[in-house]
């Protein structure tokens, strides 16, 4: 990249910065309308589910909550990573990149527990209308944190071989906004899936 | 516009994040609590929308950098959010009429009797 492409208009650095951060942000609002879908399909389908109060009674809230404390951390992290590359710090920016990732696979992890027990226990997404929108709901999610895992995988390559400089951070930067997408997403569905009935309130 | 890029360098946000991630926890605590108290169903929702959309609010504005950036990108995520909360309220009919069914109104029920054997009906027309 000489001064003859610079020359040419919106080929600078800050013009192709802002792109990839409005192709981003196109890209996150396009999610939030797939999300919001299969929101209001589990709205629906909550209350078309006699045995929804039972069902939901049914879902692990506890390990939910630890899969939230997980993901709100791994934002956190992901956060420090895109300062730490800013601030040109390599080193930083790797160690919070693998933070990240560690804190993904766990949330994963718990992920498996949960959809395994519920399985194995004859509460699949077939069991209930409620269970098919959880299942729905969860598995979409869990996919869109895998997606991010392997973009997190992605960027820790290029950090270790030093791609990333003062200058050029914006890969880091738009998969820390994916990331903090894929955290408010999980907001918004722990209390909406694991809180309606967790066990004292019978609606 | 490399002052913007600098800008960012000069301003250590990490004590903000460590901070908004308190915030963040204590908003889960808090969600979690609101659930286990009875205040009618209405009310639980609402509180948990509430909390929740602080919550995101908190993620969008300082770990998404919303409050830095072009107002365009906030326009952006603002409309689906819009939208997503439009969409919820369309519901609340659907959610309030749970559990009645319309077929079973007698009235209605000798409708579709009717489709079949045909005898007279004076109130429902060419209505279907």
């Amino acid at each position: 990249m000489g001064h003859g492409a610079e020359a040419v208009a919106g080929f600078d650095v800050a013009s192709r910065h802002h792109r990839a951060k409005f192709g981003m942000w196109l890209f996150l609002a396009s999610e939030i309308m797939f999300f919001t879908g299969f929101i209001g399909a589990f709205i629906a389908l909550y209350n078309a589910t006699p045995t929804a109060a039972q069902d939901a009674q049914n879902l692990s809230w506890k390990l939910a909550l630890v899969n939230t404390v997980v993901l709100i951390t791994s934002s956190l992290t992901m956060a420090l990573a895109v300062a730490a590359s800013k601030r040109g710090h390599n080193g930083q920016l790797q160690l919070f990149l693998i933070l990240t990732f560690l804190l993904a696979c766990t949330f994963m992890v718990i992920k498996m527990i949960e959809y395994k027990t519920k399985i194995s226990h004859g509460m699949g997404p077939s069991a209930s209308p409620f269970f098919s929108a959880y299942f729905l709901l969860t598995g979409f999610h869990g996919l869109h944190v895998l997606g991010g895992m392997v973009a997190i995988w992605h960027l820790l390559a290029y950090a270790f071989a030093g791609t990333y400089t003062k200058e050029y951070n914006i890969p880091i930067e738009i998969t820390g906004l994916y990331w903090h997408f894929v955290d408010i997403v999980w907001i918004f569905l722990f209390p909406m899936l694991y809180l309606l009935s967790p066990g004292r309130i019978h609606w | 516009m490399s002052d913007h890029a600098e800008a960012h360098a000069h301003h250590d946000h990490r004590k903000l994040y460590f901070a908004v991630f308190g915030a963040l926890m204590l908003g889960t605590i808090l969600t979690v609590g609101a659930a286990f108290v009875d205040m009618g169903r209405t009310v639980n929702i609402v509180v948990a929308l509430i909390i929740a959309c602080v919550k995101v609010s908190l993620v969008g504005y300082i770990f998404m950098h919303l409050n830095q950036e072009h107002r365009v990108f906030y326009l952006i995520a603002l409309l689906p959010f819009t939208l997503f909360f439009v969409m919820v309220m369309l519901l609340i009919p659907d959610v309030t009429t749970a559990g009645t069914n319309p077929l079973d109104d007698p009235k209605d029920t000798k409708q579709y009797i009717k489709y079949k054997h045909e005898t007279p009906h004076a109130d429902h027309g060419p209505a279907h």
